[in-house]
């Protein structure tokens, strides 16, 4: 007998999860994914930087795979590539999650209809049918995806356009299930209702009786009250299907979703530390660790490369890093280097430790959930660490040259106006 | 002078002046000829310096002007020098930051003194003398560097290439009195005279009695007529001597690597394979393929058939075509497969001119390059004519 989709370790009851997805055995490739843990982001199936090479280097087994970033031209990219989307994006590695929209950005696209729901790309505005969405599952044959759902962008739809939203978000559910059901690809329902109580009951109940394997949702775009939101779906949800979310990547929001029953996470918080030239610093669960600052200041979570300080600093990222660019190691002074000289190199040497950095952060929330430590490692961790908003560090940046080490001085000091 | 390396000939074509030889560097062997990526500021365009090691590349470029303005002398002095900083743990050669002084900064001007220009700091005046450059080029511990040399256009005709000719050898005498490091970096000169045979003879002349460790042709590539660049560098291999390395700067198109390979020169660095990986192109034996066209969208092929790289092993056409000039992966894997090529392309020059089989290669490569013969360049027919290679036979 195959083992069920989704294991649950903890005792029932208990909002804290800790768990196992279950796949099909592939070759080469994971097939079980311990929980809580988080789906890489992608931008065109991709890592942001990284090249496979540098990726297989980082301890990842999931990718978020976002549709609207190959539906540029009139046909999805890739769509009538024969061997699926693993191969076509060198991924054969890695479990790939399919959903329509990327988690890290939430903006405003153009109306759903009943057909379509519509996505913004580089190409311009694409309307995805939910024939079209089930032809891109069956060619791309993801290892597990969400069914198309009328998201709404705007802050306070109205009640109507929201009952509507649910209605038309489980009929588009309907009807992909029944397309793809030979596929024997597991399938996320995802839970709309915005911000109605009754509406996301409603919806989370309708999806809950669908034969689907899991759920996604999202707190994009609720601001404060997103966690509050969420709860309310997630309440309605059977224990035994995992739940994905959207919107909770940072880790302060990360530690609270844990500790609300969410079991997957999107990394955008990564790349957006990552483009604002920051590396991750922060540790989770270990005593020593933490130990290092506690005369009244709270320990940054980050530390900006941009920052000049670092010029002469010929340490590693992190202390303990064995991802690819603190063991080799790189220090800070190059990649601050890198960053003031406006090389691609530092990004990508920044991406590989934040990932790295990330993957760890979900280990070690893994082990203290299974050690009963997870409640106390966290309030050390909202104890420990500055909760401020982590800045971009290009922001405000001049380019540090030495113009002196170029020559000499002329002697006869005159002063060219230029 | 003192040199810091060796130079062991291997093998001689027996049609053309081609010649393979391995030269042992501060930071380990360099197959010649040999095709060297730039790594204007310490890295070389997105890729890691493992990653550029496993593409088996034994030496790279680091430019002085760049790596002086960021991150500066003291920095490279505090860290010691650029290897360590940007852990590359092969060879590098820099050049004398002289010609993109005069070619990025304003007022720039040629004294006896040195290279005159406007800091970009403040506007003040500067100066970058041969002495400065050896010092520059001391604190980033290149295993080559070259001498400041009065640089001119290719263009520029009447005294002032005799004056630019002699005043390069005056400042190779005060690039060699000022190197600090002759034991464990290698001063190479640069060959001067324009388009006059009769100067080159001169300057090859007093630069061989300097005994550097290498020679570089310098003054071409700046718009000159092909043939003219190419009987110059014919000239130069003809007069300098053969048991050290020649290098041809600035050169890296695939027919200008196998033709003056095929006139005797050893080294070349060139930014375009790398530059021009940015804007979708990847290079191929048979061409370029300008990968942002719609016409790959759905071309499940690697970019070149038999390339063992990461992006044609691993990635279609049709999935880069996607990345190109969007996302930075897109630009990697170009980067990775163009630097390949470069390297690829000199192993198997090197194979060739070692199983003597150089001048049908060199057939081989034109006919599939340029697919037909109308479309060989004029020149590069008129240069491998003139070494006994008939293209058009
Ligand atoms: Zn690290
Ligand atoms: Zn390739």
């Amino acid at each position: 007998m195959t083992s069920p989709f989704f294991t649950l370790h903890s005792e029932a009851g208990s909002l804290l999860r800790r768990g196992t997805i279950n796949f099909a055995k592939r070759e080469g490739r994971v097939s079980s994914l311990p929980t809580p843990n988080f789906l890489a982001h992608t931008v065109r199936g991709s890592v942001p930087h990284l090249t496979s090479d540098n990726l297989e280097l980082v301890p990842v087994d999931s990718l978020q795979i976002s549709a609207e970033h190959f539906y540029e031209q009139k046909e999805p990219a890739g769509l009538s590539y024969p061997h699926g989307l693993h191969s076509y994006l060198n991924a054969n590695k890695y479990l790939l999650f399919l959903d329509t929209r990327d988690p890290s950005k939430h903006v405003p696209s153009s109306a759903n209809t009943e057909k379509y729901l519509s996505v913004n790309t580089h190409g311009g505005v694409r309307q995805i049918t939910p024939e079209l969405w089930c032809r891109m599952i069956s060619q791309y044959k993801p290892d597990f995806y969400a069914v198309i759902a009328d998201v709404l962008s705007d802050t306070e739809p109205g009640n109507k356009r929201v009952r509507k939203s649910v209605d038309r978000t489980i009929r588009w559910l309907d009807e992909c299930l029944e397309k793809t059901k030979n596929l024997d690809i597991p399938v996320f329902a995802t839970l709309v209702g915005s911000q109605f109580e009754q509406e996301r009951i409603r919806s989370a109940q309708e999806a809950a009786q669908r034969k689907v394997s899991g759920f996604v949702v999202s707190g994009l775009g609720f601001g404060n009250q997103a966690l509050d939101l969420i709860k309310i779906s997630l309440n309605e949800l059977p224990e035994d299907k995992p739940r994905i979310t959207y919107g909770f990547s940072s880790p302060e929001s990360v530690l609270e979703a844990v500790s609300s029953g969410i079991d997957l996470f999107d990394s955008a918080y990564v790349s957006k530390m990552t483009d604002k030239g920051r590396a991750l610093t922060f540790e989770f669960g270990n005593e020593e660790g933490e130990a290092a600052d506690n005369h009244g200041s709270k320990e940054p979570k980050s530390i900006n490369l941009w920052d000049p300080s670092f010029a002469d600093d010929f340490t590693p990222l992190k202390k303990g890093c064995k991802c690819y660019s603190c063991i080799t190691p790189h220090s800070r002074g190059y990649i601050h280097h890198l960053l003031n000289a406006h090389e691609m190199l530092g990004l990508v040497l920044l991406m590989s430790h934040n990932l790295y950095q990330y993957a760890n952060f979900f280990e070690s929330i893994r082990q203290s959930i299974d050690g009963k430590t997870f409640e106390a490692s966290k309030n050390r961790f909202m104890e420990n660490y500055s909760h401020e908003v982590e800045g971009d560090g290009a922001q405000g940046h001049e380019d540090e040259v030495d113009a002196n080490s170029l020559g000499v001085p002329i002697k006869k000091k005159r002063t060219l106006l230029l | 002078m003192k040199s810091a390396l060796t130079f062991e000939a291997v093998a001689k074509c027996s049609t053309t002046k081609a010649r393979t030889a391995l030269l042992t560097l501060p930071h380990g062997p360099v197959n010649l000829p040999v095709f060297m990526p730039v790594g204007t500021q310490g890295t070389l365009k997105g890729m890691t310096p493992k990653q550029v090691e496993d593409q088996n590349c034994q030496i790279m470029l680091n430019n002085t002007y760049h790596l002086g303005l960021k991150p500066g002398q003291e920095l490279l002095d505090k860290v010691g020098g650029t290897h360590k900083f940007q852990n590359w743990n092969r060879n590098i050669l820099t050049d004398s930051g002289g010609f993109q002084m005069v070619s990025l900064l304003k007022l720039a001007e040629i004294t006896e003194q040195g290279v005159q220009f406007a800091s970009p700091h403040d506007g003040s005046l500067m100066m970058l003398t041969p002495e400065h450059s050896m010092s520059l080029q001391n604190s980033i511990g290149s295993d080559i560097m070259m001498q400041l040399d009065d640089v001119i256009s290719s263009l520029t005709t009447g005294p002032r290439v005799e004056e630019a000719m002699w005043r390069s050898i005056r400042w190779l005498d005060r690039c060699i009195e000022a190197h600090q490091r002759p034991h464990d970096q290698n001063l190479f000169a640069i060959i001067q005279g324009g388009l006059d045979p009769e100067l080159r003879r001169k300057c090859v002349d007093e630069m061989v009695k300097r005994d550097t460790p290498g020679y570089a042709i310098g003054g071409l590539s700046g718009g000159e007529e092909k043939d003219q660049f190419w009987r110059i560098v014919s000239l130069c291999t003809d007069l300098l001597p053969k048991n050290k390395p020649i290098y041809c700067m600035g050169v890296g198109y695939a027919e200008d690597l196998v033709v003056c390979v095929a006139l005797g020169v050893h080294m070349f660095d060139c930014v375009f394979p790398t530059r021009t990986a940015r804007f979708g192109n990847a290079l191929t034996m048979k061409g370029t393929l300008s990968l942002k066209s719609g016409r790959f969208a759905e071309d499940y092929q690697p970019i070149e058939e038999g390339c063992s790289c990461l992006a044609c092993t691993k990635y279609t056409r049709s999935y880069i075509h996607l990345l190109t000039t969007k996302d930075t992966v897109g630009c990697h894997l170009i980067s990775l497969h163009n630097v390949a090529f470069q390297l690829r392309l000199m192993g198997e020059i090197r194979a060739a001119i070692e199983k003597d089989e150089f001048p049908q290669w060199i057939q081989q490569f034109f006919a599939g390059y340029f697919k037909e013969k109308a479309k060989y360049p004029p020149w590069a027919v008129n240069a491998l004519r003139s070494v006994g290679v008939d293209l058009l036979a």
